[in-house]
């Protein structure tokens, strides 16, 4: 806290001269035209989304610690084959009637019930 | 510079698109505070010139992160009082100094030319052992003007202190007046 050397601190120190605040006001804006020209090159519609940039941001991070929780999706399950549903449910009766050619052990069996093609 | 009645609002939409009438615009509007308070920091009006154009040039750079639907005031004199402090603690030799001169009178007695500068040299004095914040206080609102509200404002606090702050500085200015007429009579 100070003072001018020579001044009391009771005068007021605010100028009130209006061309004193037009220069000072036009020294600083002139003084800006840099960053003024900056702010003109970027597009305007970054700006709302520069302001929602942190709420952006979260989200996304929330949503890839979502993806890791969660994990991959489940394979789809393997389309069902007709002898899967007419089929005997006994494995070893599956492994007969599912086999494209007759087995040896199926021939017998016919043969020994008396069967004849 | 735009002088029309515009929001702040408004403003501060057009000068984060760059637009330098309406940056203008919000500079004169605030110029006169803004010195006021960066005086409170600097030695010199050229020092706190410079204050006041470093703090709008960075509320210039901060605008596109800027939420325009908060005022813009409270933030601005915020960056303006760290631009200050930031700046009083690089320059620690910035201290007060006040060397009172003679008071401009049309008087040509030098009776009275002496009581005046021994008046103004004990009002001085008077303000030299205030809290730093009961001068600004003082200085801001009973000196330059400002109401007690704008000041809060400026200073980032309530009213109310504002006006506490005030208040002792005056009761002290007052007590430092009697004691000097105490003296005279004496």
């Amino acid at each position: 806290m100070s003072n001018e050397l020579g001044r009391s601190q009771l005068e007021p120190r605010l100028p009130d001269d209006p061309s004193y605040w037009q220069h000072l006001a036009a020294r600083i804006v002139d003084s800006a035209e840099p960053v003024l020209r900056e702010h003109r090159n970027v597009q305007a519609w970054w700006y709302p989304l520069a302001k929602w940039s942190p709420a952006i941001g979260v989200a996304a991070a929330a949503a890839v610690v979502g993806a890791v929780i969660v994990g991959p999706p489940a394979a789809p399950p393997a389309p069902i084959t007709f002898e899967q549903v007419l089929g005997p449910d006994d494995p070893v009766d599956q492994a007969v009637v599912e086999r494209a050619d007759i087995s040896s052990i199926s021939t017998i069996l016919l043969v020994q019930s008396g069967g004849q093609e | 510079m735009r002088q029309d009645n515009a929001p702040d609002r408004e403003l501060v939409v057009e000068a984060r698109a760059g637009n330098r009438e309406a940056f203008g615009t919000l500079v004169v509007r605030y110029l006169r505070p803004a010195l006021a308070v960066a005086w409170e920091f600097a030695p010199t009006r050229d020092d706190a010139e410079d204050l006041v154009q470093d703090a709008f040039h960075r509320a210039l750079r901060a605008l596109p992160s800027f939420d325009e639907t908060r005022p813009f005031r409270p933030w601005f004199f915020t960056i303006l009082r760290n631009v200050g402090r930031n700046a009083a603690e690089r320059h620690a030799r910035w201290t007060s100094v006040a060397i009172p001169d003679e008071l401009p009178s049309d008087s040509a007695d030098p009776e009275d030319l002496a009581h005046r500068a021994h008046l103004r040299e004990s009002i001085d004095r008077g303000l030299d052992i205030l809290s730093a914040m009961q001068r600004t206080c003082f200085r801001l609102c009973d000196i330059e003007g400002f109401d007690s509200t704008e000041v809060a404002e400026m200073l980032g606090m309530n009213a109310a202190t504002v006006r506490t702050h005030r208040h002792r500085a005056r009761t002290t200015l007052r007590d430092a007046l009697r004691h000097l007429n105490e003296e005279k009579g004496a």
